[in-house]
């Protein structure tokens, strides 16, 4: 567990912006939300006609490694929460350490993901072997592009917290959480409908 | 305030989230017990359940802007209506 730095609770904070990180991030947010509810739609609808080669199909995805990838993403997104409380802080090297952790889970989940389409394929699953695994991994792959991008933007934010907190920078780091914390709500979805709801 | 106070402790917020996720999970081996509309609902409220609880407290909704919030309230809760509707009429 992260050790506390000197913190700011930021429940009482009134200097904080009643928008956190900065207001276009939240086009990002609710455009990608909009996008993947489509998606979880999509695969909704397609699994009503034919549902039971859907659960057939599903019974050949790992659920060690769907829950293993659920549990590094909650985690990373705690310490992404807890860096930024501590950059908020001024604890600079303790914001470092916590979003360099995230960043380590956050690639520990493209490597679970990489392995996992790796024996999926040496199954002989893939995007045209039926409507299920086409949504699968169309699906997984745009969230794993999110997952790359989420790290680069993780990278930024670890760059930022080692230098002096300014409202503006504080809003860019928030800006640059917020975003990995979107990578993990669309995961805990499509965890649910692709790996758990048989 | 303070119950609210200690809710948004990010360590709280990722305990919830863990047993959350291990209760979904073993739903989910226990699916044939349940029933499939039974295991699969619980496991799809319990998925909208982490992403609200995140977006509440890791992404700091809980105090953002009103009319922010309730955006991303309305969706927690439609697209949870939606895939539970959508789910459920799977044969």
């Amino acid at each position: 567990m992260p050790a506390e730095p000197q913190r700011r609770d930021y429940m009482a904070d009134e200097a904080h912006s009643a928008i956190p990180g900065e207001p276009g991030v939240w086009i990002i947010i609710f455009g990608d939300l909009l996008v993947f509810t489509l998606f979880f739609a999509t695969f909704a609808s397609y699994r009503l006609d034919d549902h039971a080669m859907f659960q057939t199909a599903q019974t050949k995805l790992s659920q060690t490694s769907g829950l293993i990838n659920t549990l590094l993403l909650l985690t990373s997104s705690w310490l992404v929460m807890e860096a930024i409380t501590a950059a908020r802080a001024g604890a600079a090297l303790h914001a470092k350490r916590l979003v360099t952790g995230a960043m380590l889970l956050g690639s520990g989940f493209v490597l679970v993901k990489f392995f996992e389409y790796r024996s999926e394929i040496q199954a002989g699953a893939s995007p045209v072997l039926n409507d299920f695994f086409m949504l699968y991994f169309a699906f997984t792959g745009i969230h794993l592009l999110h997952v790359i991008v989420g790290i680069v933007a993780l990278a930024f934010l670890r760059a930022m917290s080692a230098q002096p907190a300014t409202p503006q920078r504080t809003a860019i780091m928030e800006a640059c959480g917020i975003f990995w914390h979107l990578v993990d709500i669309l995961w805990v979805v499509l965890y649910a409908i692709l790996f758990l709801h048989h | 305030m303070r119950g609210v106070k200690s809710l948004a402790s990010p360590f709280a917020i990722w305990l919830l989230l863990v047993g959350a996720t291990l209760i979904s999970y073993s739903s989910s081996l226990e699916g044939a017990a349940l029933g499939p509309r039974i295991g699969g609902s619980i496991i799809l409220v319990i998925a909208f359940f982490k992403a609200r609880v995140i977006g509440l407290n890791f992404m700091e909704l809980r105090r953002a802007a009103m009319p922010l919030r309730l955006v991303f309230e309305a969706w927690v809760m439609l697209a949870a209506l939606l895939l539970l509707v959508m789910f459920g009429l799977a044969p």
